[in-house]
This record gives C-alpha cells, structure tokens and sequence, in this order.
C-alpha cells in the first residue's frame, strides 16, 4: 500500500516536472539551446515589428528564458536549501518574500536588484537607516504573526523563511500560504550561521542569477574569517583566552552548541560556559566570579538594552552598560574587570549576517598583540559600502563596539 | 392560582429563550457575513463576496483582472472563509464545554483554564517548541502534545477525584494544583530555551486562529458535532446534578458515571480546539455566565446558547483583532479577554444593582 502510494507520489511529481518546462525550449528536450532561444526572440521580433505570422512566444517567456540561458545554462535549476528540500525551477524568481530579514542582507550582499523583492518582514520597516530602499515594500508581518492576506496578495513566487529557528511557525506559515496560492516556491535558508553561510550564499547566487556577485562577496568573506581562523589555529588550545560572553540579560550566558559559543571559539576563545549543557543557561555571578576570565563580552542591542546599531550615534548608554558590570558585587575582582578587558558589542555585528565582523573584534580583543594589522571597523565600513550598498559612514555615525 | 401564575412565568421564560436564541442566530450570521469581507488584503465588500461566488461557482462568474491578480479566490477560500467558521465553531465548542464544567462541578469558576486543561495543553505545546520532542512528528508534533497534554490533565484530575471521592472540590482543586504543576514545567522550559522559541510558545499561548484551515475546521466540526446533540440529551442529568449529587441520585441519575461522561466530554471538545489555536481566555468561563444571567439556569437551553454566545464573542473578537491594527493581527485570546471581560462584568453589575 505505501509503496503504491509512493509510487503515485513520484509518478505525480514527474508530471509536475514535465508540466513546467524551460520557456522557449523548442525541442523541448530540457535544454534552452542559443539557437532556440535565437529562433525565438527573432520570432518575437518578427511578429511585433516585421508583421510576422508565426506564433511569438509571450515576451515575459522570452525574458524568463533569456535568464534561463544565461544564468542556468539553459537547463532546469535544482537546488537544495538549508532545510535540505530540493526545489527544481523552470523561471526565475522575480517576486520574492521574505520573512527572513538576515537573508535580506545576504542577498543585499549579493547584489539584487531591491525590485525583485516584494515583502519583507516587519523588522525591515522598523529600521529605515539599515533598509532605506524597501521602506514602501508591503508588510508581511512576523514570523509568529503572519499577515497571510498581505502575503497571498503580493502574489510572490518565493518565500523564503528560516530553517533553524521557529521551525513550527514557519511550517504553518507554509502551509497556510499554499493552501491559499499553491505556486509559490518555498525556500529555507538562516544566513546567519556561520557553518552554512558560504553554502548558502553560493546557492542563493545561483538562484538568482548572482554567482559572480556570490563569489566576489564570498572572497570578501573568506579573507575576513580566514584572516582570524590562520592566526587563531596556531594558538594551542590550552593558551585560549577564557572568555565570559553574557547577552542582553544580566548573567544569561552562551553554552555548548550555542550560536555565540561557536563565534567566541571562530575568534580563538574559551567560554567559561562551553561546557554547560543549556543552550543560553543563566548563570550564577558566584560561578563567574570563581572561573575568573580574561575576557568580558557583553552584548547589548535588545531587551532592556536597546540601545546603540545603525540609528544611535550616542555611546552614553554602552558606557554605563560597561560601568554597572564593573560595579556588581565583588567583580572588580575578576581578572578582565581588573585588566580592563570588558567590551560591550551590538548584536547587529555579531548576531546575524554580520557576525563576521563581531568575530573581527573579538578576536582582536582576545589577541591584542597577534592581531595588530586586523581592522574590523574598515572591515565593517567596506561591508556596507561595497555589500550593502549603504551610504552610511562609521565615522560619522552609528555605536557597535565600546571601548572603541 | 399559583400553577397558572407558574405556567405564565414559564411560558414568559421559553419565550425569552427563543427570543434570546434567536437574536444570537441572527447576529452570528450578520457578524459572519461582516468578517468574511474584513482583512489586510486590498478587497471591497463586493469583492469578497465575489470571490466567494467564484469558488462555489468558477465557471459562472467572470472575475475581473485586478481580483485574478490578487488571488482574490485564493484570500477568501484558502484563508479567510475556514478562519470565520473555525471561530463559529471554536466558540461554540468552548463555550459549550464551560457550561457543562461548570454545571457538573456546580461552581461558577469551573473552566479549562481553572481546571489546568489549557495550562496543560500550553506545557504539551511547549514541549514540543523547546525540546522539539513529541508524540507526532512534522506539523502535528505541536498540536498532537498539546492535545495529549490536555487530555492526560484531564484524565489526571479524573482519577484523583476518583481516589479522593468525586467531589467538585477535590476536582476544582486537582485542577488548580495541576494548572501550576504545568505552569512551572512552561515556565522553566521558557527559562531554558532560546529567544526565537520562547518567542513562539509566547505566541502560541496568546490563542490565534491564524493556524486554522479546512482539515482543521473539519476536525473540529466532528468533535462538536458529535458532542452537543449527547450533550442536550442529557441535559436534564445536568439540571439535576445542579441540584446536588444526592438530589441528582434521588431522581435516578447514575451521579459519578454521569460527571465522568460530562466532564470527559468538555474535556474532549476543549482539547481538540485548543490543540489547533493555542489558548483563548475566559469565552468558556464568560459565555455560559452571561447566558445564564439572561436566560437562567436549565441546561437544555444554556447549552446552545452559551454555545451560541461563545460563538458571537470569539468571531466578534477575531473580526476586531484583524482590524484594530491595520496590517497586523492581534492575537484573538487577548481580544477575546478584552472584549468579554467588560461585558461580562457589567452584566454582572447590572444584575448585582436589580
């Protein structure tokens, strides 16, 4: 019985396959050769200006398969996302939604063309210093609170969500969404976890037509955490600086399998709290006090401390943020405290599709002497000039890390 | 003399209730008709219902372009149409199941939020979110553990009235001790968890009917279906049990087997909807309260019409959710709350007052 229902279920799917086929493959055996799409664009020209008879493919078809021969080489495009679901594509996408907004950056990063972007999430127009040209972009909401009317009604042809957080939220945002229009390709993808985010930079390159924007992003990339990785890797283990990371919580800190634990170790730390067994574990001041770090990281940007990123330009609050943690009890007798090794950073360089340049300072506050040369603000500044395409300018505005 | 005032009195009251049961009809139907036509995407009145012809009918009606363009069809049939009938449904199922808590265990406060079925199932979904462990898998793993929570609470508070003699005391009080056990399991899962999920249990627990679809709907109808014509059957056990368990037991009422079915039965139908919508407060702890201070006391009028009530109060409560704030949907529990509560306490005034 399963396996006749298996069998429909893949007999199904082929006659899916066959249905959409690549625009303007006139053998249609699968591939858009130059000759066929050749054949058709003078087919279309002949017809609208030559008054032709011969049937012209609709010009929307000509422009999908111009893409097409040009990006996938004429052939079907099979990709697999984050989540591990494959996805075969016949056209390019051309109205995408995302309610994942670290995605928007990378593909800010990537270089596509802001129209082809049809939704975004509510965070993007809540920070219109960071996500200047998709303010007048339709609202889609939150990820658990989905405006799905908003969303069906842009008619998108891709949704692209998150594949490791709010995994059951975005399930039923699938869902729902194509019980309503169920031709809208759904894609998963984090960019902000740096063990798949090269991967998923290059895929998002091929699909959308952006692999050399992709590749010379990614040398970007790959020479700000290679940079840090060469140096970090000839330190033994046993020399790694202790690090005590808290986030915007008092004493909420990062444990094993963490995301901030992963990027103290990127930067050639040791958490104090590795070993903890709790993802993001509160801990006991006594508990710190007596594993007595080198290194304090603090990171503000949310909750209670919603100060400082893109829109701040006023470093008063970090300073006080730096003075109460010296002030709690017994601390001034920690070694970074004493040392003066305590450093507040932001959440948007470390958290999410930025985190390589957190990792920068990290590192550089870590190994002061090995990392000299390492300049993470020029790093952020190109980031946003040359990636981001922000005329925004570090100098002049902006608080991430404190002491600067 | 006295019986023919008696008889007035009564046939004063039936006609009341058919008054009473009647408006409510009409005003859910009207309420309906409104909300089917409300929401963020781009579509008029004339539109909605439209598009709700071009679904019954795709060959009759010629849409024009621009609703083509919108899927307009696409909105009313896949989204907002199974949403206004999960809300008909959803409060009249939870409404009903608060009646009948409350008139087995005689006390005014007996709901599934009081009773710890709804903290129960919250802990269930909890679990699920956090730990990402469950009994069902993929989509179901959320709603299938609170599900099975709500129903083990049930079954929990079941066996130790059973132990302890099945007073409504002893059950009212196993349900409160069982609503913080769970509310502490919540509460330190959400210690432990990351934001992003504590996020979503947070959402989980206000109650939406964002989740709901056809299946769903279909599901939910069944259980209510099935549940409401046993329950008007036995509504006269209810009348008596609300006289006391010796008087029930006097008038031939079977009382423990009787309070196991009725409280196994609100258990069931609270379940199966809270599983789908997360928590939504107080319509099965107000709805059958301000029917009866309508309409009184007799189970086999209160039961439909709280249901009816709880009917109008959750689609009245989701239509201003979706349009309160333009674009974005508060979560239907904590309109409900807002809605209900003032109304429920001025009737309660009102009545204090005569």
């Amino acid at each position: 019985m399963t396996r006749r229902l298996l069998l429909l279920a893949c007999s199904l799917c082929l006659m899916a396959g066959m249905a959409a086929a690549v625009p303007c493959d006139g053998d249609g055996d699968g591939t858009l050769t130059a000759p066929e799409l050749a054949t058709a664009i003078l087919d279309s020209l002949d017809a609208r200006f030559m008054g032709g008879t011969v049937e012209a493919p609709p010009s929307a078809d000509l422009q999908d398969a111009a893409f097409v021969h040009t990006h996938w080489d004429g052939r079907a495009l099979t990709i697999t996302d984050t989540s591990g679901r494959t996805t075969t594509l016949t056209r390019p996408l051309r109205r995408i939604a995302l309610f994942n907004s670290d995605t928007l950056d990378m593909l800010r990063s990537l270089g596509l063309e802001p129209d082809r972007v049809v939704g975004v999430s509510k965070y993007v127009l809540e920070d219109p210093v960071f996500y200047p040209e998709y303010q007048g972009t339709a609202n889609l909401g939150s990820t658990w609170s989905p405006d799905y009317e908003k969303a069906a009604g842009i008619r998108p042809d891709a949704v692209i969500l998150y594949a490791s957080i709010s995994e059951s939220s975005c399930a039923d945002i699938e869902k729902t969404l194509s019980a309503i229009d169920p031709e809208i390709h759904f894609f998963r993808f984090d960019s902000y976890r740096p063990a798949v985010y090269a991967d998923e930079a290059r895929t998002l390159g091929l699909l959308l037509g952006k692999k050399e924007e992709a590749e010379r992003f990614l040398t970007f990339y790959e020479n700000a955490t290679g940079t840090v990785a060469e140096v970090v890797d000839a330190v033994p283990v046993k020399d790694r600086v202790p690090v005590y990371l808290e986030s915007w919580n008092d004493y909420k800190s990062a444990g094993k399998g963490s995301g901030y634990d992963e990027k103290i170790q990127l930067a050639g730390g040791r958490n104090i709290f590795g070993e903890n067994p709790v993802e993001y574990p509160v801990v006991d001041p006594e508990a710190v006090i007596s594993r007595n770090p080198d290194v304090i990281i603090k990171i503000v940007g949310a909750g209670e401390t919603a100060f400082g990123g893109y829109s701040d330009d006023d470093r008063s609050s970090f300073e006080q943020v730096l003075r109460a943690i010296g002030d709690r009890p017994v601390w001034n007798q920690i070694k970074a405290v004493r040392d003066g090794r305590v450093h507040i950073i932001h959440t948007d360089v470390i958290g999410g599709p930025d985190y390589f340049i957190g990792t920068a300072y990290l590192a550089k506050w870590f190994y002061p002497d090995l990392f000299g040369d390492l300049d993470p603000r020029a790093i952020h500044q190109q980031y946003l000039e040359e990636f981001q395409r922000l005329d925004y300018d570090l100098d002049e505005h902006g608080t991430f890390v404190y002491p600067a | 003399m006295m019986t023919d005032t008696g008889r007035q009195e009564y046939a004063r009251l039936t006609e009341k209730r058919a008054l009473f049961i009647t408006a409510l009809i009409v005003i859910l139907i009207a309420l309906a008709g409104v909300a089917v036509t409300l929401g963020s995407a781009d579509l008029s009145v004339a539109d909605s219902y439209l598009a709700i012809f071009a679904g019954l009918f795709p060959d009759a009606v010629d849409l024009p372009d621009r609703m083509v363009e919108s899927n307009a069809v696409g909105i009313i049939w896949g989204w907002r149409l199974h949403r206004v009938l999960f809300a008909v449904v959803a409060g009249f199922g939870l409404a009903i199941a608060g009646s009948v808590m409350q008139g087995v265990l005689r006390n005014p406060l007996a709901s599934p939020f009081t009773l710890g079925i709804a903290s129960a199932a919250s802990c269930g979904a909890s679990i699920a979110i956090i730990l990402g462990a469950g009994v069902l898998s993929g989509s179901l793993l959320v709603i299938g553990n609170a599900f099975l929570f709500a129903m083990l609470a049930a079954a929990a508070i079941y066996g130790m009235a059973r132990l302890r003699g099945m007073g409504s005391e002893t059950m009212i009080l196993a349900g409160i001790a069982l609503m913080y056990l769970f509310s502490a399991v919540t509460s330190l899962l959400q210690y432990l968890g990351t934001a992003a999920k504590v996020q979503e249990v947070v959402f989980w627990m206000f109650g939406s009917l964002d989740k709901s679809s056809w299946p769903k709907l279909g599901i939910v109808t069944v259980v209510v279906a099935a549940v409401v014509p046993l329950l008007l059957w036995r509504a006269w056990d209810l009348n008596a049990l609300a006289e006391g368990d010796e008087t029930a037991a006097s008038l031939g009422v079977p009382v423990e087997r009787s309070m196991a079915g009725f409280m196994l039965a609100a258990s069931l139908v609270t379940a199966v909807i809270i599983c789908f919508t997360g928590t939504i407060g107080f319509i099965g702890l107000v709805a059958p309260h301000i029917t009866r201070m309508v309409i009184g006391t007799d189970h086999r009028t209160l039961i439909p019409a709280s249901g009816l009530v709880g009917a109008v109060l959750l689609l009245g409560a989701d239509c201003l959710a979706r349009t309160l704030i333009p674009g974005a949907i508060i979560p239907v529990g904590i309109m409900t709350a807002f809605l209900g509560i003032p109304f429920f306490l001025y009737l309660f005034m009102r009545r204090r007052d005569a």
